[in-house]
């Protein structure tokens, strides 16, 4: 049988005193604390610039983002403005040129997408930005059903770009955070470096491992998926309301936009939802419409199959005489 | 709050730097203050229920070391074993039982249906439990008095650092050092902060980007199990619950010797195993030498003939297998543990040992992936799930992703590897223990970049925190 603790452990390592010019411990701890403090704070400075300079989608989110804060419900040459915000669903379904082509004579259309974001990520992120004085004609929110009632966010990159300070014990209770989580959370708020680390480090991964994209689709964690119908009915019910409420409060239009899905997502009961709410809930293809060769991998529309749904929304959109009517005041 | 997240860090710089500007009697109430912080962060229901298990084995030790008439002594012994057991067996294991208890009656026929209750886990409840049962057994058994004082015993249960994985303290290791002033020694807390960002690197960089691979491939998102999907699996997870749980023990012993204490060595390189048995000295050395001395000694040990000392291997590590959760897959994995031991020592039990590197490395090989196998159970949700990742070893698909996913498996765990072969040829509690000064500020800051640059992204609950 073996000692679990042996002398050494008993006291701790015991090491003879530095020799002349050699560094002591506590000089040691100093050098220590110093190195860490310098390299938080380059991280922190830093994480910015270096995020701009290696990510495409970095640079496409913060362009967009201010774009979307400077909107006014008209253009100068008075056109009324769109604001078309979502996720993956929104960027490969939507095909902004053929959009911005089919509208653009009586409208701007912007597009705000961040991927992988859930409802919470948009109804405070939303917040944010009207609150930052966004002020679209429309604002369409593209959700699939089980995003919306879906209490995932897309973590310390909400908190810091898209959930605003005074916004934090309603996010942190609307999501369920454990008291941890939710200071992780707080500390993003703030930190540069907290909310860009995930993408400083898969572009540390592209470089080690060859295919990592490919892999990372594979490997993802993309949380709990809402698949009961009731849960899924419920939360519905209440935050369309909570749409509602933003919309009226900041005199904006909001709807929400279903993509397209091959499977049964209940989205016409949302929609009968969002007609007794107020909230319109725009669904442009029943479930299973669409074949699945329009698909690029069973969720994302492809190319064949985004031009179909881009047009139609572009005929919703002009059918919404009421952007037009608030965009002429 | 979990040891990897910023509002821990700003803890313990808070809690160090009051610390250190108060007296002996001070620095215990103000840690008791701050342990109790720390716990009831979670859930101050759950600090409750700590704080009564505290107090009642304080007492009844106090009671037990007064007591002249054995009897009595036996009797409250027992009292508090029981109280303990039926604590930790309500929480832990209440569902699990009523639930087997459930399937065994609807297999003789008998409809029965028994009450389930919504009960969560309390963190750490099997830890402190296990430190609790030791330190009223080593008073009984007259090798360690009483605490008189319920600030110092309090203190000893709950010390933030070990309060939640371990390692499982003894009671004549820290209680002593509870009891005795601490002075600051630049030392101890050189290497307490180097103990922090090892074991941050362990947990942040290895640990928890391996557990990418080892969930995809167990929650079925590489395809059924075949056997590169089970190969992933395995080996994923052998470096995630390692570098979790040394990751988690090595910054628990930091941040215990940057507060002037010192923890016992809970992981000796233990993939470097040449048997079953050296493995166990290796792994958990807080659980394996605690159920050495508190169970398989007891039960008899190897004190009765060979047929006892199996029985008493098997029944040790069964019940070692149940302390880790209330499922048949961790007594399925204490159980192959167990048997392994067994039949080891049925193998080589009066055999000379015979030297030669290339023998010895061959032995490593064997019995890394025998316990790679054994970690199947330990991470499958269900005994069918584990056999469906057992019976992967037989079938065979590709998928275009599986070389980059192997590719990415060596990323994380060849460091580690690297590390542990040198702290094995060295020797030393951590790397660079015997090193200048310089060097192990270069080795800490190199942690502190490689962390910042490829720590997984989300903040994982250390494995062990679940038992």
């Amino acid at each position: 049988m073996h000692s679990s603790i042996s002398s050494s452990e008993e006291i701790g390592l015991e090491r003879s005193r530095p020799e002349p010019g050699q560094l002591s411990s506590h000089t040691g701890v100093i050098a220590l604390l110093v190195g860490l403090a310098v390299i938080m704070l380059g991280f922190e400075v830093g994480s910015p610039l270096i995020l701009q300079h290696l990510s495409r989608t970095e640079r496409r989110v913060e362009t967009e983002l201010l774009a979307a804060r400077s909107l006014r419900p008209v253009t100068a040459d008075g056109r009324a403005t769109v604001l078309l915000a979502g996720n993956s669903l929104l960027l490969e379904g939507v095909q902004l040129d053929h959009l911005h082509d089919s509208l653009a004579s009586e409208y701007e259309v912007s597009r705000l997408g961040i991927e992988q974001t859930h409802y919470l990520d948009w109804y405070f992120g939303l917040r944010r930005l009207l609150e930052e004085g966004a002020r679209p004609s429309l604002i369409v929110l593209s959700l699939a059903t089980d995003q919306l009632a879906s209490t995932l966010t897309l973590g310390e990159e909400f908190a810091h770009r898209q959930m605003s300070a005074h916004d934090f014990p309603l996010a942190i209770q609307a999501s369920k955070l454990d008291r941890t989580t939710a200071s992780t959370y707080l500390f993003a708020h703030w930190s540069n470096w907290l909310a860009g680390k995930s993408v400083i480090r898969e572009r540390v991964l592209i470089l080690l491992v060859p295919n990592f994209r490919q892999l990372a689709g594979r490997i993802a964690d993309h949380g709990p998926h809402v698949s009961d119908p009731q849960l899924l009915l419920s939360r519905a019910q209440q935050r369309l309301p909570e749409l509602r409420e933003l919309s009226q409060t900041y005199g904006v239009k909001i709807v929400l936009l279903v993509p397209p899905t091959q499977r049964e997502d209940h989205s016409r009961e949302i929609q009968a939802m969002g007609e007794q709410t107020g909230l319109p809930v725009w669904v442009l293809s029943p479930p299973g419409e669409f074949p699945r060769d329009l698909y690029r991998d069973g969720f994302h529309l492809n190319d064949r199959g985004s031009e179909i749904f881009t047009s139609r929304l572009a005929e919703q959109i002009r059918k919404t005489e009421l952007v037009k009517a608030e965009s002429s005041h | 709050m979990l040891f990897d997240t910023p509002i821990f860090i700003l803890f313990l710089c808070v809690v160090a730097l009051c610390y250190w500007r108060l007296g002996f009697r001070n620095q215990n109430r103000f840690l008791l203050a701050a342990s109790y912080l720390f716990y009831g962060w979670w859930d101050w229901r759950f600090l409750c229920l700590m704080i009564g298990s505290t107090v009642i084995d304080y007492f009844i030790a106090i009671k037990i070391a007064e007591a002249k008439d054995p009897r009595v002594r036996k009797s409250l012994l027992t009292l508090s074993l029981v109280i303990n057991f039926s604590i930790l067996g309500f929480f832990k294991y209440f569902n699990f039982f009523a639930d087997s208890l459930g399937h065994v009656l609807a297999g003789v026929g008998i409809k029965a249906s028994l009450p389930v209750l919504l009960i969560i886990l309390p963190p750490g409840i099997s830890f402190y439990t296990f430190q609790e049962v030791a330190y009223i057994v080593d008073v009984y058994s007259g090798k360690l008095p009483a605490s008189r004082s319920f600030l110092d015993y309090g203190l000893f249960i709950s010390l933030f650092p070990h309060l939640i994985a371990g390692p499982i303290q003894r009671p004549a290791h820290l209680l002593p050092q509870v009891q005795k002033p601490r002075h600051w020694d630049s030392d101890k807390a050189f290497d307490g902060l180097l103990l922090i960002l090892e074991g941050l690197f362990r947990k942040c960089v290895i640990a928890d980007n391996c557990a990418l691979i080892a969930n995809a491939a167990f929650s079925g998102a590489f395809g059924k199990p075949s056997l590169p999907v089970t190969l992933l699996g395995m080996y994923a997870f052998a470096w995630q619950i390692y570098g979790d749980f040394s990751g988690y023990s090595d910054i628990a012993r930091g941040c215990a010797q940057v507060l002037g204490f010192h923890f016992m060595v809970n992981f000796r390189q233990p993939y470097f195993a040449d048997s079953i048995q050296d493995f166990w000295r290796r792994w958990h050395v807080s659980l394996s030498t605690w159920l050495r001395d508190y169970l398989y000694i007891p039960l008899g040990g190897n004190r009765n003939g060979e047929r006892q000392t199996y029985r008493n291997l098997l029944l040790t590590m069964l019940l070692g297998g149940l302390w880790h959760g209330a499922n048949w897959t961790f007594v399925i994995w204490g159980g192959q543990h167990g048997a392994s031991l067994a039949v080891e020592r049925k193998l080589t039990r009066d055999k000379p040992v015979i030297p030669g590197a290339l023998r010895k490395l061959l032995k490593q090989i064997f019995i890394f992936h025998l316990v790679c196998v054994s970690w199947i159970f330990f991470r499958a949700q269900s005994l069918r799930a584990a056999w469906e990742m057992l019976k992967g070893l037989g079938r065979w698909s590709w998928r275009p992703e599986f070389p980059a996913a192997f590719l990415f498996l060596a990323v994380f765990s060849v460091p580690l590897l690297i590390l542990d072969m040198y702290l094995e040829s060295t020797g030393g509690e951590y790397c660079f223990s015997y090193a200048p000064v310089r060097w192990r500020v270069a080795f800490g800051l190199a942690c502190a970049l490689i962390i910042a640059l490829m720590g997984a992204n989300q903040a994982n609950a250390f494995i062990y925190f679940q038992f």
